[in-house]
């Protein structure tokens, strides 16, 4: 047995064995509530799977990209609560491994490694949403030759419990003729340090997932920049790849779950023969689609495991998957008649249709996060067929 | 290497339909009664095109099929390739009455109905007098019933599709046999694959018409594509055409007669008409009245891909 097939041998016995210690505190219905995904981050952390393709002379296994996509395969099947520091593993880590000095490694990743460090990724601002080239919190040098920082993020995931924020700053005043991109830098913020405030945002399933962060003259010291000054367009849009390459193919799964949970539902669903006609064309049209996400997601896999982007490919992907989910579930939500009318707080009573409901709800967020779904036509529209921009 | 030899034969047959069988000669409805037309079947013939060595290279290669049948669309073919290549070579081998005519379909197209049992519902694309005609009405769990037709007999009508008329019998069927279920159904596989590709093909042809026109045409002072109304509309049909290319690749797994591949040939199918229904219209859409003009190329892609849909429906049936 390789060394890869036996980490996968280990990974499943590990998970079979801690997500039923887990589970006898939270049933899957609750994998979304932050103190189920903090058990279960912790949980990783303490069993070496975090870090799984980093070298091993900072704390990872020295595995390849291809065991990270195995192992998250195998949490999706077993459908384990995503950690709370999600963003941390995949989206920053990635990026300093990629961009960052040694000492920024040094101090950096033993946090993500170990689970005492939570990051929020800090781009939107209230007048930079999808438009995020066009960012204005500001970071100017002082005599010290740090940076001091003022501005306001909001819209941003697991604020209120992260130790770290990387944050797209403006270095360089955008001056006109230059292009907004310019001018950016990836730095990495204390979120302790004096002068940062945190506010919850209510969301609409009741959650409060989302934060306003206010940065008043908060000073950043100068070795915390990721990059070279005015990379941040560059590094931001990395990270972003790193998102849709290997952290994907869990999602589906997910999808494809989803899925055949409707398709039991519909079977178990007593209906009269015409509008079963109808329901099942519809599960037709849905079925087709995922099978297609699969085929395309395999085909992201494929290219990330030889080291490349998925590039374009993320983009479709993406567009697809969030459309697709939303649709899933609200045909699932539709199967639950008036039960479809509990509140999502009701969820914790274990109903079906209360966690429906708050999956109804929340999934009205997967066209807006992670880039819009407008935001996806245009770069397809853009960059594959060529068509002109609209600014 | 299977790629340079793929890359070959595709380069070959787009450049002979591009210099033969532009859009502009498509719409002359050429039929075997012309010259020209004549001259581009015998290239196919000669060309190796229709033979049994051709068929069995589509079957090692995962998508020259495909690449071949979406360029037959693009470029409007008016000629039976698809029915002739892998249909008839796969009667012939499944047929041993059929053999008797195997000499005459060397060198001529034979063209391909599917559908009513009554004479008087059939119909077919018409090629011309020289062609051979060949109904098959689908029975469930039956099999097939084959008629063979001769071009002589046959009444010529105007369709839909201008570059391509329909044909009804109207004599006597020359040939009839009763293909066994489990024989009929490996019989189509390579030739929906093909079609479906053509269809895809037909709207991909229209889809580029209308994005070139988007980036060209300029209202309010900008490019129309610049429009999101336009961009997205675009973009999702672009999404869905290459969303039935993935379900059409894994459907080539049938070939060789996996059937576990079913599933992604009805996927192929549903997703396929889907997309080319709504880029042929969208295309028509985007080119606003100049769409709508007999002039412009836009309509008729929208009536290939109909008539093309009407015809494929039937072969699901088996």
């Amino acid at each position: 047995m390789t060394h890869e097939e036996s980490f996968l041998v280990e990974a499943q016995s590990w998970l079979n064995k801690h997500l039923a210690i887990l589970r006898a505190q939270f049933d899957s219905k609750q994998n979304h509530e932050p103190e189920c995904r903090i058990m279960w981050d912790s949980m990783l952390c303490a069993g070496g799977y975090v870090g799984i393709n980093w070298p091993q002379t900072l704390g990872g296994r020295g595995l390849s990209i291809v065991e990270v996509i195995k192992f998250h395969e195998l949490c999706a099947s077993l459908n384990t609560p995503q950690p709370i520091n999600s963003i941390g593993h995949a989206i920053l880590a990635p990026t300093l491994l990629k961009f960052g000095r040694e000492d920024q490694l040094d101090k950096y990743l033993p946090g993500i490694l170990s689970g005492t460090d939570i990051w929020c990724q800090g781009y939107s601002e209230p007048a930079s949403g999808s438009d995020l080239a066009s960012v204005k919190m500001t970071a100017v040098k002082n005599a010290d030759n740090n940076w001091v920082v003022n501005g306001h993020k909001i819209w941003t995931t697991q604020a209120h419990l992260a130790r770290w924020c990387f944050a797209l700053v403006r270095t360089t005043p955008k001056e006109l003729g230059t292009r907004s991109h310019s001018g950016l830098s990836f730095m990495l913020i204390d979120m302790k340090a004096p002068g940062v405030r945190v506010e919850q945002i209510k969301q609409l399933t009741g959650e409060a997932d989302y934060n306003e962060i206010f940065f008043e003259d908060v000073e950043v010291s100068a070795d915390q920049l990721l990059g070279h000054e005015g990379d941040g367009w560059k590094i931001a849009m990395a990270a972003a790849e790193f998102e849709r390459g290997v952290y994907f193919l869990p999602r589906v799964i997910l999808l494809e779950q989803e899925l055949s949970a409707l398709q039991g539902e519909l079977a178990e669903y007593d209906l009269s023969a015409t509008k079963r006609i109808v329901w099942e064309e519809y599960y037709q049209e849905l079925a087709d689609i995922c099978q297609v996400i699969r085929w395309r997601v395999e085909r992201v896999v494929e290219l990330v495991s030889s080291g490349q982007t998925p590039g374009i490919d993320g983009a479709i992907l993406k567009l697809l998957w969030s459309e697709t989910r939303q649709k899933i579930i609200e045909a699932r939500l539709e199967l639950c008649n008036e039960s479809a009318l509990s509140a999502p707080s009701v969820a914790a009573d274990a109903t079906k249709c209360a966690s429906m409901v708050r999956d109804f709800l929340w999934s009205r967020a997967e066209t807006i996060v992670a880039g819009t779904t407008q935001i996806q036509k245009n770069i397809i529209g853009e960059r594959l067929l060529g068509l002109p921009k609209d600014r | 290497m299977e790629d340079s030899i793929d890359n070959v034969v595709v380069d070959g047959f787009e450049r002979l339909l591009k210099e033969q069988h532009p859009i502009t000669y498509a719409r002359q409805a050429p039929t075997l009664e012309q010259a020209s037309q004549q001259r581009l079947w015998e290239e196919f013939v000669n060309g190796g095109w229709t033979d049994n060595d051709f068929k069995e290279l589509c079957q090692q290669s995962d998508d020259l099929l495909l690449r071949l049948g979406e360029l037959s669309g693009y470029y409007l073919l008016t000629l039976p390739l698809a029915s002739t290549t892998f249909l008839v070579q796969n009667l012939l081998n499944a047929i041993a009455p059929l053999a008797d005519y195997c000499e005459r379909f060397r060198t001529k197209p034979v063209a391909l109905g599917v559908g009513a049992f009554k004479q008087s519902e059939q119909w077919f694309n018409y090629h011309g007098k020289d062609a051979f005609y060949m109904w098959l009405v689908p029975h469930q769990r039956k099999g097939l019933e084959l008629s063979l037709y001769d071009g002589q007999s046959l009444q010529v009508k105007d369709s839909i599709d201008p570059s391509l008329a329909i044909a009804v019998p109207t004599a006597e069927v020359l040939f009839t046999y009763q293909i066994p279920e489990q024989e009929a159904r490996s019989l189509f596989t390579m030739y929906q694959l093909f079609q479906l590709a053509h269809l895809v093909g037909v709207a991909q042809a229209a889809l580029d018409l209308a994005i070139t026109y988007a980036k060209e045409r300029h209202q309010f002072g900008v490019a129309i594509g610049s429009f999101q109304g336009i961009k997205h509309a675009l973009t999702d049909a672009w999404v869905a055409l290459d969303n039935a290319r993935y379900a059409l690749r894994s459907a080539t797994g049938l070939y060789n007669h996996h059937e576990s591949y079913a599933a992604s040939l009805g996927t192929a199918k549903r997703l396929a008409f889907a997309a080319a229904k709504n880029a042929t219209k969208l295309s028509i859409q985007v080119h606003g009245g100049v769409g709508f003009a007999w002039e412009h190329d836009a309509h008729l892609f929208l009536k290939r891909a109909y008539q093309v849909m009407r015809q494929l429906e039937y072969t699901f049936d088996i």
